[in-house]
């Protein structure tokens, strides 16, 4: 099942120049492998291990979170403005399952 | 010859794993009950709430600890609790349970449940080990 | 806990850290755990807490108390050029495992913003690997609260 991955830009608009946050958010219970469920059994790990960021097709930022992300997670990142395009980020956890999910940059 | 003598001890190391219950589990009540009286066990009751942090924070870190983990396996039973459930809410009625998470110590002696202790309220797992340890103790399981 | 078995204690502790070849660093920080940490740092960089260099340019921001360890905001700045820093490594030294996130700006601003989960009160550590190979450090603490619901 495709990770729900939900991606936004602040300020929406910026100026040429400009630094701006992009955000990531994740529907993703970020199993750590040390959870108990109500009968005692370990939850087994699973989640999100490797976070990508592209801007018109080319890998700009890469994270490699750990077992110790919150479920439901975000990730911030910072860029410059320069030129309008497309980011993608792209999430794949430790099942295998990925996700992705986009944002259009343009400048004010 | 020194194969049959092989087969011979994995059946009994299998009839083993089968006779002894998992104690690294937890069990609805009663059946954690019997299971404490029959092995001479504490039994730990806990009672949690799907929506409450601090069962998380517990369920996350602390009750899977490898020391917490050992100890619990070794020497007590733990019964699992929700406090949403209709039993639950029987059984929390019946131990005055404050709130979750609430730990009720209780040991079977002389024909009856004697109640050892108590705790109330998440812990740090060093803490909450050396609590088990008192419990233990006090429930005549950590001579 | 009387004064002698408080000396004593702590006596041995610092003979420990001492046997251990820990660094006579002390940060003084709540929820410091230098053994457990030396452990994530010799697995995610081949090097340890006395290859760190403490370094203002690295500003790690995290709340002071957290009312839960499971999501806690955690956010890492480095006042250099995006160029000059290789990755971010984020560690809580209380963790079963201690390492967070690892992150390469590569084009992005050296920033990383996330949630994280924490065991319980917890030193936190940003180490930044610059580009000419330098081991910069940040560190915090977050003391998680303990409680129950009513």
């Amino acid at each position: 099942m495709a990770i729900r991955t939900i991606v936004r830009l602040t300020p929406a608009k910026p100026k040429a120049g400009e630094e701006f946050k992009l955000q990531a958010v994740a529907q993703h219970p970020n199993e750590p492998g040390t959870r108990r469920d109500a009968q005692g059994n370990l939850i087994p790990a699973n989640y999100i291990s490797l976070v990508e960021v592209y801007f018109e097709g080319e890998k700009v930022a890469e994270a490699r979170p750990g077992p110790s992300t919150s479920a439901n997670p975000l990730y911030g990142f910072k860029f410059k403005a320069e030129k309008p395009g497309t980011f993608v980020v792209k999430l794949k956890d430790t099942s295998g399952d990925t996700g992705e999910g986009s944002v259009k940059l343009e400048l004010a | 010859m020194m194969y049959g003598y092989r087969v011979l001890w994995m059946l009994l190391f299998l009839g083993l794993a089968l006779a002894a219950p998992d104690f690294g589990r937890w069990y609805p009540f009663v059946q954690a009950q019997g299971l404490a009286q029959e092995h001479g066990r504490v039994l730990m009751v806990y009672f949690h709430s799907p929506h409450c942090p601090y069962c998380d924070q517990m369920n996350t870190f602390v009750l899977s600890d490898p020391d917490v983990s050992r100890l619990l396996e070794g020497r007590f039973v733990v019964a699992s609790v929700g406090t949403e459930t209709p039993e639950g809410q029987e059984l929390s009625r019946r131990f005055r349970v404050p709130g979750t998470p609430t730990f009720v110590f209780l040991v079977h002696r002389k024909g009856t449940w004697e109640e050892v202790g108590r705790f109330f309220g998440s812990r740090p797992r060093a803490q909450f080990l050396a609590e088990l340890r008192q419990m233990c103790a006090k429930g005549g399981a950590c001579e | 806990m009387n004064r002698r078995a408080f000396l004593k204690t702590t006596g041995a502790a610092l003979s420990a850290m001492a046997l251990a070849g820990f660094p006579v660093r002390a940060q003084g920080l709540e929820g410091e755990d230098l053994a457990n940490l030396e452990k994530a740092l010799q697995e995610a960089l081949g090097k340890g807490f006395k290859d760190l260099t403490p370094s203002n340019l690295v500003k790690l921001t995290m709340p002071a108390i957290a009312e839960s360890g499971a999501n806690v905001p955690a956010e890492v700045e480095v006042n250099l050029p995006g160029g000059q820093v290789k990755a971010i490594h984020l560690f809580a030294d209380k963790n079963p495992t201690p390492r967070l996130v690892t992150f390469m700006p590569m084009k992005a601003m050296p920033y990383y913003a996330t949630r994280v989960r924490l065991a319980e009160t917890s030193a936190i550590r940003a180490v930044v690997e610059t580009a000419d190979g330098k081991l910069l450090l940040a560190s915090a603490s977050t003391r998680v609260t303990v409680g129950g619901c009513g």
